[in-house]
């Protein structure tokens, strides 16, 4: 636990150190909080370039499709910013040698690759909560001021499992191969088979999947309450599986 | 501390890298392990340090298994590989605090510690600037400190002098000839005129294959040729004429006072050569047995 603690500090200073801490709550806050603001701004907008006299009606949207119109603008461009902050966290340091000179000391593979896992995850988690906390107290803001919290709140909390279901995969592709862009590019076709596949399946397994849960978060933000639990263990199942690919893995690899 | 491999062998694809490598050495000392670019001494130091599996045979290190046992390998291991990578936000000070931590030391025992290692690796004015700065002179440098931080049993050194100028070359010698005192150092290095200078065993390997293992001492005197050259103060003709007749002496080459004497029995002609010089009146100017450096028999064995 001792040797743990000491990889997760270190591992959190890289993440101050690179300013990696910094950058990921700015770019999720800036990439949620653009719809509520365009949307803010588009009758203007339209308004200016329409002739006169001319009349264009836009539907009204409540805060709370606002901020699940902002989740799902989040959606793609997200699971890209945290393929990209963590997908050299293994492959890179093989690649430059660092690995090596951890890896000859007390700090057993499992160890090596948790530390990473768990602070890439909270650095994930933390930085989305900033994002949609700060897109929902805009959206308040700017619109009618009748967000129901409880609802935005429980939504995107649905979703955190989602986002560490993100960094497992990148993390533990990682650790397939020495090159971070090779380790990206597995994280990012396994997330999009993962999420789209399910789509085209009938089978009753199907329920259990996590693209369940990205549409269950989305309706519990519009105030609709579905049954989660499904989802929310199939997400689970599939976090512990792929570390647990990815603990193995890393065991047999040349470092 | 005792280092045991058995068959060891290691294929990447088609390719073999090791085919069978075996050998046990025990103690302390400086085992310089040597081959030519390619014959696999990374490949073998990679999997005594546990970080490569070999594909059959096996490595022990003191008794214990390398890949079954290698988290409690480490605490009594140090390892400096050829090029020595760290995190380079760290400065050098960081990073021997970060090691220290990762062997459980007490803070006082780390901070002790690491002033010394940096002090004797010739870093300590650098400690506090980030190991980005750093060239690959001081990079070795501090490969080596942190490799010592656990006061290891077994220090592993993969080519520790290759990215140092003269100076610190010769000052890494310096310490590896201090060192070898109190722990087996198994070394492996392309320059064999430092090898020859601290290491006591030669370990060496071709093509992946095991070439030779010995003391370097005997190594020596193995391929010792039986060639004696000495010089005398005046030419002697009777010298070289009672020279002749001595059955232990092969062949004879005068050059005017310069000779060069092939013999059948060494031992026999340092015993007799002296005394026949000093009967035939002449003064022994020079006398010199032509004993091999590691270079020459390096290159006999591998070529």
């Amino acid at each position: 636990m001792m040797i743990f603690m000491r990889m997760f500090q270190k591992e959190w200073k890289e993440l101050m150190g690179t300013y990696k801490i910094i950058f990921v709550p700015i770019a999720f806050a800036v990439l949620m909080i653009s719809f509520p603001i365009s949307m803010k701004l588009l009758p203007d907008l339209l308004a200016r370039e329409m002739p006169e006299g001319a009349v264009i009606e836009i539907p009204e949207l409540s805060t709370s499709e606002m901020m699940s119109a902002a989740f799902s603008n989040f959606e793609l461009i997200g699971v890209i910013i945290l393929i990209l902050i963590s997908m050299g966290s293994i492959a890179g340091e093989r690649e430059k040698g660092v690995a090596a000179m951890v890896l000859v000391k007390p700090v057993s593979r499992a160890v090596y690759l948790l530390a990473k896992w768990s602070a890439y995850s909270l650095l994930a988690v933390g930085s989305f909560i900033f994002g949609m906390l700060l897109t929902a107290y805009y959206t308040n803001l700017l619109f009618s001021e009748n967000l129901i919290w409880a609802d935005t709140i429980g939504g995107f909390l649905l979703y955190l499992p989602i986002i560490i279901l993100i960094i497992t995969l990148s993390i533990c592709a990682s650790s397939f191969s020495k090159s971070a862009v090779t380790a990206g590019f597995i994280s990012l076709v396994l997330y999009l088979l993962i999420m789209n596949v399910p789509k085209f399946l009938q089978a009753r397994w199907v329920d259990y999947l996590p693209h369940g849960l990205v549409n269950g978060a989305n309706e519990f933000m519009k105030g609709n309450i579905i049954d989660l639990a499904g989802p929310l263990l199939g997400v689970f199942f599939l976090i512990v599986l792929v570390l647990a690919v990815g603990l193995v893995q890393l065991k047999r690899q040349e470092i | 501390m005792m280092i045991h491999c058995e068959n060891v062998t290691k294929k990447y694809n088609s390719f073999q890298a090791l085919n069978g490598i075996s050998f046990s050495i025990e103690g302390n000392g400086c085992f310089g392990f040597l081959g030519k670019n390619g014959a696999g001494k990374t490949t073998a130091i990679r999997m005594l340090v546990g970080l490569s599996e070999p594909t059959s045979g096996l490595v022990k290190v003191n008794g214990l298994d390398v890949q079954k046992e290698k988290e409690k390998l480490t605490e009594t291991m140090g390892y400096l590989p050829q090029h020595p990578a760290f995190y380079e936000y760290m400065t050098g000070r960081e990073w021997m605090q970060w090691v220290g931590q990762l062997f459980r030391l007490e803070k006082k025992t780390i901070e002790e510690r690491a002033k010394s290692l940096l002090q004797e690796c010739g870093i300590w004015e650098a400690r506090n600037r980030k190991i980005l700065g750093y060239s690959g002179g001081m990079k070795q440098r501090l490969g080596l400190a942190q490799a010592l931080m656990n006061q290891p049993k077994l220090l592993i050194l993969d080519e520790p002098v290759s990215a140092l100028d003269p100076v610190g070359r010769h000052e890494m010698l310096m310490m590896i000839m201090k060192l070898k005192e109190t722990m087996m150092i198994f070394m492996s290095s392309h320059i064999l005129d430092d090898v020859e200078k601290i290491a006591d065993h030669i370990i060496m390997i071709d093509k992946g294959e095991m070439v030779l293992a010995s003391d370097i001492q005997e190594l020596k005197s193995m391929y010792t040729s039986p060639v004696i050259r000495f010089s005398i103060s005046e030419a002697k003709q009777v010298l070289t004429k009672v020279l002749d007749e001595q059955v232990w002496v092969k062949n004879i080459q005068v050059n005017i006072n310069d000779y060069i004497l092939t013999v059948k029995d060494m031992n026999i002609a340092g015993a007799q050569l002296p005394k026949l010089i000093s009967q035939s009146g002449a003064m022994l100017i020079s006398y010199q047995v032509d004993t091999p450096s590691l270079e020459d028999i390096f290159l006999r064995k591998v070529r």
